[in-house]
């Protein structure tokens, strides 16, 4: 298991959660939302690109 | 308080995360090795984040926000002294012994250097050891969330958390404890850091921290000279040598529950590179879980000015009948621990408060889940396998591993409960293993370094270091405390300006006793073929030949670049 894959995808959900409850007018929590899905995005690219590459 | 829906939700995506991992990893581990040492075969980015987030657990954050709060930046010395200069040295002097010996633990590495009775002495006082370690912490964990009133019931928060490691474990052994341990470290930087960004934004950045508070808390190394002069209360040659000698090498050389992160390395190269590379983020710890402690203090000006009483975020200690604690002085005692939750109340709104205490269950479970691992391990191959039941077959083994993982969480609870009857026999328990631990490095440091070590020095180097820091304790008291268990049952030949300055004191006499009766006691014995030594003395050991690889692949020069970053530290905050 390529652990960067979880990581990125529990990144991109809390994120994603976190930028929702933001959209309402909570401006930490939208920011933070945002830096956490960014992460997440990154993890899961490296995982998916390594796994393309192993094909 | 009263949880979000919002903010569940992020704790239960976080567990379903965690339990997922160690479901999918249960078929990596079909053998003893595979279940207690992940088939030393982990890529070195994660047995690196691994090394510190072991270490990284509920009492640790919560421990180092408090003492931020206490005492300051002088509070960063627990890594810029007391743990990098050790990580660096382990990595480029001790691993290759630890990993090439082939040694499946620390007290198997003792065996075949010294002898039997060495390693039996390591591995029993190790396994009691991590059980009453995994007990305290979960006790402060269970503790701190009914003081948040998140989960009344005590016995709910810890057994939700136990039953969850204890799936994981159980399922994946080592390598599902370090995935998920690494997991845990991205969500602890992840609630923690917005944590620290916010809070400095609205204190007024560093600078406001300087203006708010006194010097001695905005500066690492000032009044270090004179113990009255800082608020450790202790000596610079207390401090470099007693911390930053024998508590953070024999912390960090020596104990499995770290060192068994760098042995599940795919090789002894990635081995040694493990906790090198894990001082680098290791370093900057400070600014995650002190920063808040220190952001914290300064927003609770009546803990600084003794004014008691004035409007601040650190809640004053209350007795059972709700008045407020005072001390000697009549000052308000302050319960420093609030310090890090009671930021995140203040600046958390929904969302990322769930975050944040996702991040505290995180550094919980990932400091349990690694004592719970260095048990297994340490039963299983150090206390089963040669006293209990000889020549079994792997199959055996590994199911003795995994139901050891149900043991060890069962007497942790077990000695949860007792920390929250009998809070003074805890006490009692950790000063004795601190007897124990203080003398260890120097038995690592002879019998890797000086092939004329023999067993018998060994063996009666750490009972008498162990008997000298006794000893020490008993003679000694700091000052304004009462003679019991915190010193002084003997007789009071010194007194000491602070329990820390006792502490570091009480360590360094047991270091240097086990040190001198090992040499002494070794002159004196038969020593061991030589030949028996290769691969464990450093004298007698080939090394590997490195020159052909880049820097930041040689793990003594990385380490010196590690180190030249931590004299920079110590030198923009003295």
């Amino acid at each position: 298991m390529d652990l960067r894959l979880p990581t990125g995808l529990l990144f991109l959900i809390v994120g994603a959660i976190l930028t929702i409850v933001g959209l309402t007018g909570i401006a930490l929590d939208l920011w933070w939302g945002l830096v956490e899905m960014f992460f997440g995005a990154i993890m899961t690219l490296f995982a998916l690109r390594a796994r393309r590459g192993a094909r | 308080m009263h949880l979000s829906a919002v903010d569940w939700s992020i704790i239960v995506v976080y567990f379903a995360f965690v339990l997922s991992v160690g479901y999918v990893l249960r078929r990596a581990a079909r053998t003893s090795g595979d279940f207690l040492l992940a088939g030393r075969s982990l890529p070195l980015w994660i047995t690196s984040l691994a090394y510190i987030s072991a270490n990284l657990g509920a009492q640790e954050v919560i421990g180092m926000a408090a003492s931020g709060a206490k005492y300051g930046v002088s509070t960063a010395h627990f890594y810029w002294i007391g743990a990098i200069p050790a990580m660096v040295f382990i990595g480029v002097f001790m691993m290759p012994f630890y990993y090439g010996s082939k040694a499946r633990s620390v007290p198997e590495y003792l065996k075949l250097r010294f002898d039997e009775k060495t390693r039996a002495f390591n591995a029993f006082t190790f396994a009691v050891m991590t059980i009453f370690s995994s007990g305290i912490s979960m006790y402060a964990m269970a503790r701190l969330l009914q003081t948040l009133h998140i989960v009344d019931s005590l016995l709910l928060s810890v057994a939700v958390s136990a039953l969850a490691v204890l799936f994981y474990i159980f399922t994946g052994g080592l390598r599902s404890a370090i995935y998920n341990e690494v997991l845990q470290f991205f969500l602890i930087c992840a609630g923690f850091l917005p944590l620290v960004i916010v809070g400095l934004i609205s204190v007024g950045g560093w600078q406001g921290i300087v203006h708010s508070l006194p010097p001695a808390y905005t500066h690492a190394w000032r009044g270090m000279t004179n113990p009255q002069q800082n608020l450790f209360g202790v000596d610079a040659f207390g401090l470099v040598m007693g911390l930053g000698f024998v508590l953070s090498f024999g912390y960090w050389c020596t104990d499995y529950l770290v060192v068994q992160r760098a042995m599940a390395a795919d090789s002894e190269h990635d081995a040694r590179l493990t906790p090198v590379i894990a001082a680098i983020p290791k370093m900057f710890f400070p600014f995650l879980v002190i920063a808040p402690g220190i952001i914290a203090i300064a927003l609770t000006p009546g803990a600084i000015s003794h004014a008691g009483g004035a409007a601040g975020l650190i809640p004053v200690q209350l007795s059972p009948s709700g008045m407020p604690v005072l001390d000697s002085y009549g000052h308000p005692v302050y319960d420093f621990n609030m310090a890090l939750p009671a930021l995140m109340l203040h600046y958390f709104p929904i969302g990322l408060l769930g975050v944040g205490l996702t991040a505290l269950l995180a550094s919980f479970m990932s400091g349990m889940a690694g004592n719970v691992t260095a048990f297994n391990s340490v039963f299983t191959s150090d206390i089963y396998e040669p006293y209990i039941r000889k020549g079994a077959s792997d199959r055996h083994y590994l199911a003795v591993g995994r139901w050891t993982t149900v043991g060890g969480i069962a007497l942790s609870v077990l000695a949860a409960y007792m920390a929250a009857q009998f809070n003074n026999i805890m006490d009692v328990l950790q000063l004795v293993f601190a007897f124990v631990n203080a003398p260890l490095f120097a038995t690592f440091l002879l019998g890797m370094f000086w092939k004329r070590a023999t067993g018998h020095g060994a063996f009666a180097g750490l009972i008498g270091g162990t008997i000298a820091a006794a000893l020490h304790h008993g003679l000694t008291l700091p000052a304004g405390d009462s003679i019991g268990i915190k010193g002084g049952w003997l007789a009071i030949m010194h007194v000491y300006p602070s329990e820390m300055a006792q502490n570091f004191y009480t360590a360094i006499v047991a270091w240097t006793a086990c040190f001198a009766i090992t040499i002494l006691v070794s002159l004196v014995t038969k020593p061991r073929d030589e030949r028996e030594l290769v691969g464990l003395v450093s004298s007698l050991t080939r090394r590997q030949p490195l020159r052909d690889l880049p820097w930041y692949r040689r793990p003594a020069v990385l380490g010196a670049v590690v180190l030249a970053g931590c004299i920079v530290l110590n030198v923009v905050f003295r």
